[in-house]
C-alpha cells in the first residue's frame, strides 16, 4: 500500500479518531437465542479485514450471579484519572452502593503491551425509593441509573465514561482487533455463564465527534440496551434535532446512538407497535404509500406528519440491530444502501445476523446446525422478544420461522 | 411625424438632431446626473417610443415626459427660429432632446428600443471623481441631499458585497442513489408544512416564500402577477399592510394578511384569508414603521385602506405599542375566538441581537403558528439609505440564534421560523433552511420577473416597468409575470434540491437545522457561529 501522501499528513494506515480516518467498514455480527460464544467469536473474526482496528463486544447474560446489580464497567483516561474519580463509585457519591470485591477487568499484561485507559468494574445497587424520588424525582429504577449514568457522562466528559451499566450485561470495548480484545478482557472466561444474546462491532466508529475518550465506540449501550450500527445517517442532524424536541438527552451525539434512542423512545415511552416503528424509521416510497389500504395510509400519513415523529426518519446508508429491554430489532436502510444478512436455525433457536453472509456459514459451522439465510429487505424491520432464558418470541417482520411450525397443512 | 409633413405639403422638413440638454442649474448642479444616455444617430427611426416609455422627471414634475423629449422646431429660410404658430412655408427641425439627470438606469428605453439605438451608461465623469475616502458614492449622495431630495432610496445600495460567498458548503456525504427514483428523488423539498399544529399547518410546495409587500407599495398588475405565481406554486402569499384589492377575493383563501400599526384595511372578510400575520416589527425601515409616499397614495389605494389620499403614509413607529410580551397569549385567544381556530396566526419580528432569543421564545410560547424574522441585508423602497448602510445582522446568525434558542427551551417542534433579508439565489436560501429556517422569504426576486432593475425608485411612483407605479402598471402582463415568477422558483427550488442531495438529505425536514456548511470570511460573528466546530 502506498501510503506516501497519508504519511506525510500523518494518517497511519491503523490510526484513527483525530488523526484521520482508517481503512475498512464496519463488521456487524449479533447472536440471540442459543448462542455459542467460542463459535460467534470465530465467526466475527472472519470480518477482522474489513474491521481492522477497534471492536467492541456485548454480551447479555455474562454475570449470572451478580443479575441483580448493575454492572458498570468505567473508562478512565489513565491511571491517575482513576485514583481521582474511583471514590465516586466505591464511596457511594454517584447515587449508589457499590457491592463486592474489586476485580480487574482487563488482564493486567495488556496494560503493558499496549497504551490502555484504565478500565475498572463495579456491581452498583441503587438506593431505596424514597431515596431516588428524593434525588432524581423517580420511583424506578431504571430511569434512576439512566440519569445517574448520563450525568456523569456529561460531567466527566473527556476523562471518563460509563460504557456499560446493564443489569446481567457486559460491554467490552477497545481500539484493538478483535483477537486482542478477546485477550485483553479473557471474554472466554463467559463462555460457561447463560448468554442469552452476544453482540459484536468490528472497526472504530468514524462519524465520532470530538468529545471525550472513546466516545461513541459500538456497541453503544446504557442499561440493558444497545445497538450496533454500520452507516453514515444523512439524516443525523434531523434526528437529533427530534430527539431534542422529544426531551431525550443523548449521551454520545452520534448518528448510531440516535437509532438506540430513537427506538427506545418510540417502544419504551411511547409504546409503539413494531410496525409503527418501521413507519416512523423507514418511511415509505411514493408507490410503497400508494399500495397501502386507504385507512393504513391515513394512518401512516398521520403519524409520519407528526413535526417530532418525522425528523425520527433514517435516510441514508445504514444496517443496525438494536437490543431494547427484551427486544431486539434489526433492520437495514429503505434504499439498501448497505448489507444484513440474517440467518436462524432450523429449530428456530438462534438467530444470527451479520454484514456478511459468511458470518452466518461459520456460525453454522461451528455449532453444527443447518441454518436458512436471507438478506434483510430494504426499509423494513424485523423483530423478536427475547427472555431472560434465551427464548425466542417472533414479533414482527420476515422471521425465517422454522418451517414446520407454520406448516398449514 | 411623418403624417403631419404629408397631409402640410408646405412645411419641409430640414434636419433631424439628437441634442444633449444640461440642467439649469448653476455650479455642480450642471453636472448632471450619474448615468449617460447615448442615442445612436445611424440607428434612431424617431418613433419616439423613448418619449412616451421614461417616465422619470423628479427633479421637474412640472415637466411632461421623462428623461427624453421629442421637439420640433420651425425654421424660416435662412433657419431663424418661427414662433410655434407660424407654419406656412416653414422649415421643420426635429429634436429628440436628452436630459440624463433623473436617468435611474432601469434601462426601460433601451429594452423597448425598437433599434437598439439607446445605451445607458455610468457617467464617466462620475466615475472619476473624489478621493478613495470621499468617492462618488459620497459626493453623490451629499449633492442630492443638497439639493433637497429624500433620502429614501429604495432598495439597498450595498457598500460591499455581501458575506454569503465566503460560505462553504459541506458536500462530502456519498450520494445516496434511491431505489424508486422515478418517484422519490434525493433532496426533495416540496413536501413541507407553515406551522405545526396538526389542525391548522398549511401544506406547502415550496419552501422559498414571497415576501410581504403591500397592496399601494405594487401595482394592481403587479400584485396580481405575484398571488397567481404563489396559488401556482402551492405557497401562501403574503400581502402587507395594505389590506388586499376586492378583485383578489377568488385568492384570499390562499393570502395571509398583515396587520400593523397603521391598521390599515376595512376588516372585513377575515375568515376568507388563510390567516394573518401581526407586525411587531420591521426590517425595512430598521425599526421604524412603513411608509407610503403621498404620490402612490390615491383614491383606490385610500379607498381600501380607509384613510385619506395623496399624503404620506405612515405605519407608526414603533411597533412595540401594539403588545407587550406579557399579552401576547391573551392577543392569540382573542385572535384565534376571533377568526376561528384554523386560521394560521403568525408574528413578523424584526432581527435585533440582545433579545432576539427571549423574543422568539415568547412569541413561541403564546402560541403562534410561525415567526417571521426578518435580517439585514432586505430592504423597501421606503427605507432611508442611511438605514440600509447601517443594515442589522445577518440573517443566517438571527436564524442560529432564534433556532437554537427554541431548541433549547423545547419549542422548536411547535413553530415554524421564515427568514427574510436578502437571499439572493438558491445556495443562499439552502443555508438559510440549514441554519433552521423552515422558509425563507424574498421580495424583490420575485420582482425581477416583472421588470425590476434595481433602479431605486419605488419611492417616487415613477416606476417605468409598473412594478411599483400604478399609473404605469398596465405594462405588466400579469399572466406572463406569473409564469415567469413561476418558473424562476421552480428552478430556485431545482437548484437547492441538487445541492439538498448532495448533501444527502431526502426531505426538508432533513435540511431544516442541519448546519453542513462553514464560514470561512472576514466576518468575527459568523467566523464564531459557523466558522468553528465540527459540520
Amino acid at each position: 500500500m502506498n501510503t506516501g501522501g497519508a504519511a506525510r499528513r500523518g494518517i497511519s494506515p491503523g490510526d484513527c479518531g483525530a488523526n484521520g480516518v482508517g481503512p475498512g467498514a464496519c463488521g456487524l455480527y449479533t447472536a440471540i437465542g442459543e448462542v455459542n460464544l467460542h463459535a460467534a467469536l470465530q465467526a466475527a473474526k472472519t470480518m477482522q479485514e474489513r474491521g481492522t482496528f477497534g471492536a467492541g463486544i456485548l454480551l447479555r447474560g455474562c454475570y449470572p450471579k451478580r443479575k441483580n446489580y448493575f454492572a458498570f464497567h468505567v473508562l478512565f483516561r489513565n491511571r491517575e484519572v482513576a485514583r481521582e474519580l474511583e471514590p465516586l463509585f466505591t464511596e457511594e457519591k454517584v447515587g449508589m452502593r457499590h457491592y463486592g470485591e474489586m476485580e480487574p477487568l482487563v488482564d493486567a499484561e495488556m496494560y503493558r503491551k499496549y497504551d490502555l485507559p484504565e478500565m475498572r468494574r463495579y456491581f452498583m445497587i441503587p438506593p431505596g425509593q424514597d431515596v431516588m424520588l428524593r434525588r432524581k424525582h423517580t420511583d424506578n429504577e431504571y430511569e434512576y441509573v439512566r440519569r445517574v449514568v448520563e450525568e456523569y457522562n456529561q460531567t466527566h466528559m473527556g476523562q471518563s465514561r460509563i460504557f456499560s451499566s446493564g443489569k446481567d450485561v457486559g460491554n467490552f470495548l477497545t481500539a484493538l482487533t478483535l483477537e486482542d480484545t478477546i485477550r485483553a478482557f479473557n471474554l472466554y472466561q463467559y463462555e460457561s455463564a447463560p448468554l442469552t444474546a452476544i453482540m459484536a462491532h468490528m472497526r472504530w466508529p468514524t462519524s465520532i465527534v470530538d468529545t471525550g475518550v472513546w466516545w461513541g465506540a459500538h456497541p453503544i449501550s446504557f442499561l440493558n440496551s444497545a445497538v450496533v450500527h454500520n452507516g453514515d445517517l444523512s439524516s443525523a442532524q434531523s434526528n437529533r434535532q427530534g430527539l431534542e424536541a422529544a426531551g431525550v438527552e443523548r449521551m454520545v451525539g452520534t448518528d448510531s446512538e440516535a437509532i438506540l434512542l430513537e427506538v427506545d423512545d418510540l417502544v419504551t415511552r411511547r409504546g409503539f407497535s413494531m410496525r409503527e416503528v418501521e413507519w416512523v424509521m423507514c418511511q415509505k416510497f411514493p408507490k410503497e404509500l400508494s399500495a397501502l389500504e386507504q385507512d393504513e395510509r391515513r394512518d401512516y400519513l398521520k403519524m409520519v406528519g407528526d413535526p417530532i415523529l418525522s425528523r425520527y426518519k433514517m435516510s441514508g446508508p445504514s444496517s443496525f440491530i438494536a437490543i431494547v429491554g427484551d427486544k431486539v430489532i434489526a433492520g437495514r436502510d429503505r434504499d439498501g444502501l448497505r448489507q444484513l444478512w440474517m440467518g436462524r436455525s432450523d429449530d428456530g433457536k438462534t438467530v444470527i445476523w451479520g454484514s456478511e453472509e459468511k458470518v452466518i456459514y461459520q456460525t453454522a459451522w461451528m455449532v453444527e446446525k443447518r441454518f436458512r439465510a436471507i438478506n434483510c429487505e430494504p426499509g423494513k424491520l424485523v423483530a423478536f422478544e427475547l427472555s431472560g432464558e434465551g427464548k425466542i418470541k417472533d414479533l414482527y417482520g420476515e422471521t425465517l420461522a422454522p418451517r414446520n411450525a407454520e406448516m398449514p397443512i | 411625424m411623418t403624417t403631419a409633413m404629408e397631409t402640410n405639403s408646405t412645411l419641409r422638413l430640414d434636419s433631424r438632431e439628437i441634442v444633449y440638454d444640461r440642467p439649469l442649474k448653476v455650479g455642480i448642479g450642471q453636472m448632471g446626473g450619474p448615468y449617460k444616455v447615448t442615442v445612436d444617430p445611424d440607428k434612431c427611426v424617431w418613433c419616439f417610443t423613448c418619449v412616451y416609455q421614461c417616465t422619470h422627471n423628479i427633479s421637474d414634475k412640472a415637466r411632461k415626459t421623462g428623461v427624453f423629449e421629442g421637439v420640433t422646431v420651425f425654421l424660416d429660410e435662412k433657419k431663424r427660429r418661427l414662433p410655434a404658430t407660424a407654419a406656412e412655408g416653414a422649415f421643420l427641425r426635429q429634436e429628440l432632446r436628452i436630459m440624463d439627470l433623473d436617468c435611474c438606469n432601469c434601462k426601460r428605453c433601451v429594452a423597448m428600443c425598437p433599434t437598439n439605438a439607446i445605451t445607458v451608461d455610468h457617467s464617466p465623469n462620475w466615475d472619476v471623481i473624489g478621493t478613495p475616502e470621499n468617492n462618488a458614492t459620497v459626493i453623490f449622495q451629499n449633492l442630492s441631499r443638497s439639493e433637497g431630495k429624500k433620502m429614501t432610496s429604495s432598495m439597498q445600495e450595498y457598500s460591499q458585497p455581501p458575506d454569503y460567498e465566503d460560505f462553504h458548503i459541506d458536500a462530502s456525504i456519498i450520494l445516496n442513489p434511491q431505489r424508486d427514483n422515478r418517484n422519490e428523488f434525493a433532496g426533495q423539498l416540496s413536501h413541507c408544512y407553515l406551522g405545526k399544529h396538526p389542525e391548522r399547518r398549511h401544506r406547502v410546495h415550496l419552501p422559498v416564500f414571497d415576501s410581504h409587500m403591500s397592496y399601494g407599495s405594487n401595482s394592481h398588475e403587479a400584485m396580481l402577477a405575484r398571488i397567481l405565481a404563489s396559488v401556482e406554486l402551492g405557497r401562501p402569499f403574503f400581502a402587507g399592510e395594505g389590506y388586499l384589492h376586492p378583485d383578489f377575493a377568488p385568492a384570499f383563501k390562499h393570502c395571509i394578511l398583515q396587520f400593523g400599526t397603521g391598521g390599515f384595511g376595512p376588516w372585513v372578510d377575515l375568515d376568507q384569508f388563510l390567516g394573518i400575520s401581526m407586525k411587531y416589527g420591521q426590517d425595512a425601515k430598521k425599526g421604524k414603521g412603513g411608509k407610503l409616499p403621498a404620490p402612490k397614495n390615491d383614491w383606490e389605494i385610500a379607498l381600501i385602506r380607509c384613510i385619506e389620499p395623496y399624503r404620506d403614509v405612515n405605519s407608526p413607529n414603533p411597533q412595540h405599542l401594539q403588545y407587550s410580551i406579557e399579552e401576547l397569549r391573551m392577543r392569540i385567544a382573542s385572535l384565534r375566538a376571533a377568526l376561528g381556530p384554523n386560521k394560521l396566526v403568525g408574528a413578523d419580528i424584526y432581527g435585533t441581537i440582545w433579545n432576539i432569543q427571549h423574543i422568539v421564545v415568547a412569541l413561541a410560547r403564546a402560541g403562534f403558528d410561525y415567526i417571521t424574522l426578518r435580517g439585514g441585508g432586505g430592504g423597501t423602497g421606503a427605507a432611508s439609505i442611511t438605514d440600509l448602510q447601517n443594515r442589522g445582522l445577518n440573517t443566517l446568525y438571527i436564524g442560529k440564534l432564534a433556532h437554537d434558542a427554541l431548541v433549547e427551551e423545547g419549542l422548536r417542534e411547535s413553530v415554524s421560523l421564515i427568514g427574510e433579508g436578502s437571499f439572493l439565489n438558491p445556495k443562499m436560501a439552502l443555508m438559510g433552511l440549514m441554519v433552521g429556517y423552515d422558509f425563507v422569504g424574498t421580495g424583490t426576486r420575485h420582482l425581477i420577473p416583472l421588470g425590476c432593475t434595481m433602479c431605486r425608485r419605488c419611492h417616487t411612483g415613477q416606476c417605468a416597468w409598473g412594478i411599483t407605479s400604478r399609473p404605469w402598471g398596465h405594462r405588466i402582463d400579469p399572466e406572463e409575470g406569473a409564469l415567469r415568477i413561476v418558473n424562476m422558483m421552480k428552478s430556485w427550488k431545482r437548484g437547492m434540491e441538487g445541492l439538498a442531495a448532495g448533501l444527502g438529505f431526502t426531505t426538508h425536514g432533513d435540511v431544516v437545522g442541519s448546519r453542513m456548511f462553514r464560514y470561512h470570511g472576514k466576518n468575527p460573528l459568523l467566523y464564531e457561529a459557523f466558522g468553528k466546530g465540527p459540520f
